[in-house]
C-alpha cells in the first residue's frame, strides 16, 4: 500500500483509515448537534421573561451560581440561586442512593454468575429476568409506583395495611421527604441494575475462559480470582458504567418529573434537569434553564474527568512500545 | 477459603452448596421484584377499572379483557381511537428503533474500531471530544434541535429520529472500552498479513469478536429508542396517527384525564410491553451463550 | 495542521448556521413574555368596557376562504368534536371533509404546550378551543392569535351571555379574542342516600338549605363528622374546594408588574387548613384520579363541587364516574328506525338512586371551551360562520346542549330548555339551578393572563401546608410567592 513519505511506513498509510471509520460520526454529530448546543450557550447570555433577546452578559450564571443578596427575599436572583442549589443538592443526593445500591448489586451478580467454581442454577434465566424493569416505559413506572405509595387509603400498600389491621390510618408516604427520595432512589435502583449487570458481564464474557481455568487450576480463591484477574481486565467496563451512571444520574429527569399527583412536580424531588425543563417548557426562562445546562455540563465534565483517570487499558503498553 | 487441595472433599463440597444455595435464594428474590411488576400490567390489564381500584395489583388474571380491548380500539365504545392504534403503534415504532439501533450499533463500533486500531494525528482530541459529547445534558441540546429542525422542514417525520443515532457517543465510548479489554489487536496485524483489506479485516474479523457488545448495545438501544417518549412527540409536532410511535400512544392513553380507565391503560401498556420482551428474549441468546469465541487462541 | 484545519471547519459551519437563524434562536418557545405587563395595564379593574371591539370589526362580507380546510385544535373526545362537526355539516350543507379536527394535548392542562408546538411547525391550524384556566395566555399573545373583530366578530353580538363568559374572553388589552358557547357554572353534587341517613334530607332543596351559605356549610359539614364518627367527609377533595374559591377573588394578581397577594387567598389558606384538620375534607385525594372517583363511589365522601361539563351523563364524565356501573347495550336507533345502535346505559340501579345536586354555597364556574382565531388562519369565511353557528344562534345552540348535556351560553335559552340528568335521581333537571347560578358569577375584572400559574402555585403550596409538609401559613405563602417569582422573573414580588 503506498502510503505517504513519513517515518513509520506501516503506521501513516493505514491512518486514513481511521478518518474515514471515523467520518460518519463526526459528520452527523456535527450536523444535528453544534447549532443546538452553541444557540444553548448564546441563549445562557441572554436574559428572561419578557427579556429573552437581551444580552445580559454573566447575569444568570452569577446569580444562579451567588444569588442577589440586594432583593429582598423574592428578589429574581435570589429565588433562582435557592432553586438551583436545592435542585443540585436533590440530584446528588437521589444519585448516590440510587448508585450505590445498583453498583454492587450488579458487580454482585455478574460475579456470581460468571463464577466457574460456585455455580447457580437457572442463571440464564435470572441473567433475563433482571432487565426486565428497564423495558417498561418511565411514565408507566411512576403511574404504578404512585398507586403503590398513594398516601391515600387506595394505594397499594396502605389498603394492604389497613385491610389486615395492621395500621389504622394510611401512611402519607408521598408527603414525607425522605420517604418519596428513598422510594426514587429505589426505583431507579430496581430500572437499571439489570442493565449494568448485563454490561458488565458482556464485559466479563469478554475475557478468555481460560484464564479463570488457569487461575483455579493455581488454587485462587473466589474473592482473590475477582480482584486480580476479573477487576483489572474489567476496570474499562466498570468505569464506562461508573461514567455513564454519573452523566445519568446527573441528568435524572424522567421518575422525579413524573412521581406526583395533581399539577405540579413532587418538590422534594426537584432536579437540575426538571429546573432546566420546567423553565424551558413551562416558562420563558431560557436564560436561566440554558445557564442552568452549561453549569451542568461543566460539572459533568469536571467529575468525568476524575474517573477517567483511572482509565488505563490492559492492552495500552503493548500499543505504545509499537510506536 | 481455603483451596480445594487442602480441605477434605465433601467439605469443600458442602461449602460450596451453601454459597450456591445462598445465591440462588437472593437471586429468586431479586427476579421476584422484577418479575411483578411485568406480571401485573398484564394481570391489570384485563381487570375493569373498578376491581383495580378496590385493588390495586393481583396475580391472577380478570375478565374485562375484551371489554377494555372495546374501549381502548373501538371508536363507539371508548374515546381512544383517535389517538391509539395498535398495528400503527407497532409498525412505527418497530420501524424507528430497528432503524435506529441499526445504525447506531453500526456505526458506533465503527467509530470506535477505528479509534482503537489505528494511529492518526487527530486520534487522542477525538476520542476526548466523543467523551465531553457524552457528558452534554441532553437537556442542553433538545430544544435547539427541535428549532433547528423546524427551520430545514424536517418535521413530522422520521429522519431527525434515526439519521442523529448514526452518532452515539454513550455506545461508542462502551465498544471503546469493550475493545479495551477485550479485543485483541494483533489479529488486526494478523489479518493484514493475510492480506485482507481494512474493512474486509472489520466486517469478518472484528464484527463476530464484538458480537456480545453489539447485542448488548443493541438491547439498550432498541428499548430505549421504543420506550423514547420525548423526542418523537416534539418532532411529530402535527400528531398525526399514522405517524405516532407506541410510546407516545400510551402517554396518550395514560394522561388522558377526562377517561381513567386504568384496565385500558394497563392493557394499552401491557400491548407495548409484550413485543419487546419477546424481542428481549430472541437477543439475550446472545449474550447467555456470549463465549468469547474469536479470541486469539495459541 | 490538519487540527487547525479541522477546527476552523467546524468554527465556520457554526459561524455559517448562526447566521442563517439569527434571530431564531430566541424563536424556541413562544414570545408570550415579550408582551409586557405594563404595556397591558388597563389602569381601572372594572370590567372591561367593549371600547375598541365595538364596531370596528370587518363585515361578514368581506371575510375569504384562502383554503379548503378549517381546522381545528382541540383535545377534546371524539364524541364531543364529532357532533360540533356533523351539526354544522348537516345544517349548513358543508362538506364534512371541509372540517378537520386537529387533536393537540391529552388533556386540558398538556393542551396548554401542545399547541404552542404545533403553531410553531406548518400544520395547518384556524381556530384553537382553548381551556378558560389558560386561554388568558393565548389571548395575550398576538404571535399566535388574532382579535375576533377580524373575523366580523363583536362582544356587542353577546348581548344574552353570561357577563362572565365575555372577560375570561377579553385580553387585558381590552380586545375581544373568544367567545364560546358554552357557560360552565357548577353545582354541589352529593350523595342522597348518605344526605338522608345522615342529614335527614329527603329532596334537593332541603339540602341545598344546609348549605346555602359557607356559615352553614360548615355547620354541616361539623354534623356529618360527628354523625358518622368521621367516616363520611363532606366534600370529596380539597381541589373541589379551590375552583369554587378561585371565582371569590376581587383583586387582580397582577397590578401592573407587581405581584399582590390578595387577601381572599389568605383567607383560602385558612379555611383549607381548617377543613382538613376537621376532617371535612381528605387533603391526600387528588383530583382526576381514581380515588378521586372511588371516594365518592363508596360513600367516603358526601359530595364534591361538579360543573356542567361533569354532569353530563355519559360515561368518563364526573358525575358518571361517581355514580359508577353500566354496561354496553343495544338500543333502538331513533334515527335509524328498525336499527340498533350501541348505547352505555347505566342500568345498574344502584347507580341512578344516588345522587343529587343542589346549588351550593357560591356561585362559580370552572373551564369552559374559549375559541380563539389562531394567527395562520386561513379560512376565515368558514371560521366565523363556525364560530357564529354555535355561540350566536340561539336555536342551534339550543338544540346542541339538549344533544349534549352542555349548559348553552344564552340566558333566555337556558332558561326555557331543561335537561333530564340521567344519573341524578328522578332525572333531575340540572338546568333549572344552574341557569340562576351562571348569572351570579362575576370575575370583577380580576383575570390576569397570570392566573394559571399562579393558581397552581397558590395551591400546591396550601395543600403542602394542609398536608403538614409546611408547617405555617406565612411559610406556605413564602414558598408559593417564590415559586411565581421564579416563574415570572418580569414580575416583581414583594417581601
Amino acid at each position: 500500500m503506498a502510503g505517504g513519505g513519513t517515518k513509520s511506513h506501516k503506521l501513516v498509510s493505514y491512518a486514513k483509515y481511521g478518518y474515514m471509520f471515523i467520518l460518519p460520526f463526526f459528520l452527523v454529530y456535527g450536523f444535528f448537534m453544534i447549532w443546538p448546543f452553541i444557540n444553548t450557550v448564546l441563549l445562557s447570555f441572554k436574559g428572561n421573561g419578557s427579556k429573552v433577546n437581551e444580552w445580559v452578559g454573566f447575569q444568570n450564571y452569577s446569580w444562579l451560581l451567588f444569588g442577589d443578596k440586594s432583593g429582598g427575599r423574592f428578589a429574581t436572583g435570589k429565588v433562582h440561586h435557592d432553586a438551583f442549589f436545592d435542585g443540585f443538592g436533590t440530584t446528588v443526593i437521589l444519585w448516590a442512593g440510587n448508585f450505590i445500591i445498583q453498583i454492587v448489586l450488579s458487580l454482585l451478580l455478574a460475579v456470581w454468575f460468571s463464577d466457574v467454581r460456585i455455580k447457580i442454577k437457572g442463571t440464564g434465566f435470572f441473567k433475563v429476568v433482571m432487565y426486565l424493569p428497564n423495558i417498561i416505559m418511565a411514565a408507566s413506572v411512576a403511574a404504578m409506583f404512585l398507586m403503590i405509595f398513594s398516601n391515600t387509603k387506595y394505594g397499594v400498600i396502605n389498603s394492604l395495611a389497613i385491610n389486615n389491621g395492621w395500621i389504622k390510618d394510611p401512611i402519607p408516604f408521598m408527603s414525607n421527604k425522605w420517604m418519596v427520595r428513598v422510594i426514587v432512589m429505589f426505583i431507579q435502583a430496581w430500572l437499571w441494575f439489570g442493565n449494568t449487570m448485563l454490561l458488565l458481564l458482556s464485559g466479563i464474557f469478554g475475557i478468555d475462559p481460560s484464564i479463570y481455568e488457569a487461575a483455579a487450576i493455581d488454587g485462587s480463591s473466589g474473592s482473590s480470582t475477582f480482584f486480580r484477574i476479573t477487576m483489572p481486565i474489567l476496570k474499562p467496563i466498570f468505569l464506562y458504567v461508573v461514567v455513564t451512571s454519573l452523566i445519568g444520574g446527573l441528568q435524572m429527569f424522567d421518575i422525579p418529573y413524573l412521581m406526583h399527583t395533581g399539577n405540579d412536580p413532587n418538590d422534594y424531588l426537584n432536579t437540575v434537569a426538571t429546573y432546566i425543563y420546567k423553565h424551558f417548557h413551562k416558562f420563558n426562562n431560557f436564560g436561566f434553564s440554558a445557564a442552568a445546562s452549561i453549569l451542568l455540563f461543566i460539572v459533568t465534565v469536571l467529575l468525568g474527568m476524575i474517573v477517567m483517570r483511572f482509565n488505563t487499558d490492559a492492552t495500552a503498553p503493548k500499543k505504545q512500545r509499537k510506536k | 477459603m481455603a483451596d480445594s487441595y487442602n480441605q477434605s472433599s465433601s467439605a469443600y463440597k458442602r461449602m460450596i452448596m451453601t454459597h450456591s444455595i445462598i445465591r440462588f435464594i437472593v437471586c429468586v428474590l431479586l427476579s421476584v421484584i422484577c418479575l411483578l411488576p411485568i406480571i401485573i400490567i398484564l394481570m391489570n390489564g384485563t381487570r375493569s377499572s373498578a376491581s383495580i381500584i378496590a385493588n390495586g395489583f393481583s396475580i391472577v388474571p380478570g375478565n374485562a379483557l375484551s371489554d377494555n380491548w372495546a374501549k381502548l380500539t373501538d371508536p363507539d365504545k371508548g374515546p381512544f381511537s383517535a389517538v391509539y392504534n395498535v398495528w400503527l403503534g407497532y409498525r412505527n415504532s418497530l420501524f424507528i428503533s430497528l432503524a435506529a439501533t441499526g445504525v447506531a450499533v453500526l456505526f458506533s463500533g465503527l467509530t470506535a474500531y477505528g479509534l482503537t486500531v489505528y494511529h492518526f494525528k487527530l486520534r487522542n482530541f477525538a476520542t476526548t471530544f466523543i467523551l465531553a459529547v457524552l457528558m452534554i445534558p441532553t437537556q442542553v441540546v433538545s430544544a435547539g434541535f427541535l428549532d433547528f429542525m423546524i427551520k430545514i422542514g424536517w418535521v413530522d417525520n422520521y429522519l431527525p429520529l434515526i439519521l442523529p443515532a448514526i452518532a452515539s457517543p454513550s455506545t461508542v465510548f462502551f465498544m471503546l472500552q469493550y475493545m479495551r479489554s477485550s479485543f485483541p489487536l494483533d489479529i488486526v496485524e494478523a489479518a493484514r498479513i493475510d492480506g485482507s483489506g481494512e474493512v474486509r479485516t472489520f466486517v469478518q474479523i472484528a464484527l463476530p469478536i464484538l458480537k456480545p457488545a453489539f447485542a448488548v448495545q443493541a438491547i439498550f438501544m432498541f428499548v430505549g429508542n421504543w420506550n423514547n417518549y420525548y423526542t418523537p412527540s416534539i418532532i411529530l409536532l402535527s400528531n398525526k396517527l399514522e405517524q405516532r410511535t407506541m410510546s407516545m400512544m400510551i402517554q396518550s392513553v395514560v394522561a388522558n384525564d377526562k377517561n381513567i380507565d386504568y384496565g385500558v391503560q394497563y392493557l394499552a401498556i401491557g400491548m407495548s410491553v409484550l413485543p419487546v420482551i419477546i424481542i428481549y428474549l430472541i437477543l439475550s441468546k446472545f449474550i447467555v451463550k456470549g463465549i468469547a469465541l474469536g479470541a486469539v487462541k495459541g | 495542521m490538519k487540527k487547525r484545519v479541522l477546527a476552523a471547519v467546524v468554527a465556520a459551519t457554526a459561524v455559517l448556521s448562526l447566521a442563517g437563524c439569527k434571530d431564531s434562536g430566541t424563536s424556541s418557545g413562544s414570545n408570550s413574555g415579550a408582551s409586557t405587563p405594563a404595556a397591558s395595564n388597563t389602569g381601572d379593574s372594572s370590567t372591561p368596557a367593549p371600547t375598541n371591539s365595538g364596531d370596528e370589526s370587518v363585515p361578514a362580507g368581506d371575510l375569504v376562504d384562502e383554503d379548503e380546510t378549517l381546522s381545528i385544535l382541540s383535545w377534546s373526545n371524539n364524541e364531543d368534536m364529532d357532533l360540533l362537526i356533523n351539526m354544522f355539516c348537516d345544517k349548513t350543507g358543508t362538506d364534512k371533509s371541509k372540517i378537520k379536527w386537529v387533536k393537540q394535548g391529552d388533556s386540558g392542562g398538556d393542551a396548554k404546550t401542545k399547541y404552542k408546538e404545533y403553531l410553531k411547525g406548518n400544520g395547518d391550524a384556524d381556530l384553537l378551543f382553548c381551556d378558560a384556566g389558560w386561554a388568558q395566555l393565548y389571548e395575550n399573545d398576538e404571535d399566535l392569535v388574532i382579535p375576533m373583530s377580524e373575523l366580523g366578530i363583536t362582544k356587542s353580538q353577546y348581548p344574552d351571555a353570561y357577563p362572565y363568559t365575555l372577560e375570561v374572553g377579553t385580553n387585558e388589552k381590552g380586545e375581544f379574542m373568544a367567545p364560546t358557547w358554552q357557560a360552565t357554572p357548577g353545582l354541589f353534587v352529593y350523595n342522597a342516600k348518605l344526605a338522608k341517613e345522615h342529614l335527614r334530607v329527603e329532596t334537593p332543596e332541603q339540602m341545598q338549605e344546609l348549605v346555602k351559605d359557607w356559615a352553614t356549610f360548615e355547620a354541616t359539614a361539623a354534623k356529618l363528622k360527628e354523625k358518622t364518627n368521621g367516616a363520611v367527609k363532606m366534600v370529596a377533595t380539597e381541589a373541589g374546594l379551590w375552583q369554587v374559591k378561585q371565582c371569590d377573588k376581587t383583586a387582580k394578581w397582577v397590578n401592573g408588574d407587581e405581584f399582590v397577594l390578595t387577601g381572599e387567598a389568605d383567607k383560602f389558606a385558612d379555611m383549607a387548613k381548617k377543613y382538613t384538620d376537621n376532617g371535612w375534607v381528605d387533603i391526600n385525594i387528588g383530583a382526576w384520579s381514581g380515588e378521586w372517583w372511588a371516594t365518592v363511589a363508596d360513600e367516603s365522601s358526601l359530595g364534591e363541587f361538579v360543573p356542567t361539563w361533569g354532569l353530563k351523563g355519559n360515561p368518563g364524565s364526573m358525575v358518571f364516574n361517581f355514580a359508577a356501573g353500566g354496561t354496553w347495550q343495544d338500543v333502538e336507533d331513533p334515527d335509524n328506525p328498525g336499527q340498533t345502535k350501541k348505547e352505555y346505559v347505566i342500568n345498574d340501579s344502584a347507580a341512578t338512586d344516588k345522587l343529587s345536586a343542589c346549588a351550593g354555597p357560591q356561585s362559580w364556574y370552572w373551564g369552559g371551551t374559549y375559541i380563539c382565531a389562531s394567527k395562520k388562519i386561513n379560512t376565515k369565511k368558514t371560521a366565523a360562520e363556525f364560530i357564529k353557528f354555535f355561540t350566536q344562534n340561539a336555536d342551534n345552540m339550543k338544540e346542541y346542549g339538549q344533544k349534549n348535556g352542555d349548559f348553552m351560553n344564552n340566558k333566555n335559552i337556558m332558561k326555557e330548555v331543561t335537561f333530564k340528568n340521567p344519573v341524578l335521581i328522578g332525572g333531575q333537571d340540572q338546568f333549572k339551578i344552574l341557569a340562576s347560578e351562571a348569572d351570579k358569577v362575576n370575575m370583577g375584572g380580576t383575570i390576569t393572563k397570570f392566573d394559571s400559574d399562579i393558581n397552581d402555585a397558590f395551591n400546591a403550596a396550601v395543600t403542602e401546608f394542609c398536608k403538614g409538609e409546611i408547617s405555617s401559613k406565612d411559610d406556605a405563602i413564602a414558598k408559593a410567592k417564590s415559586k411565581i417569582a421564579e416563574a415570572y422573573p418580569d414580575l416583581k414580588v414583594k417581601d
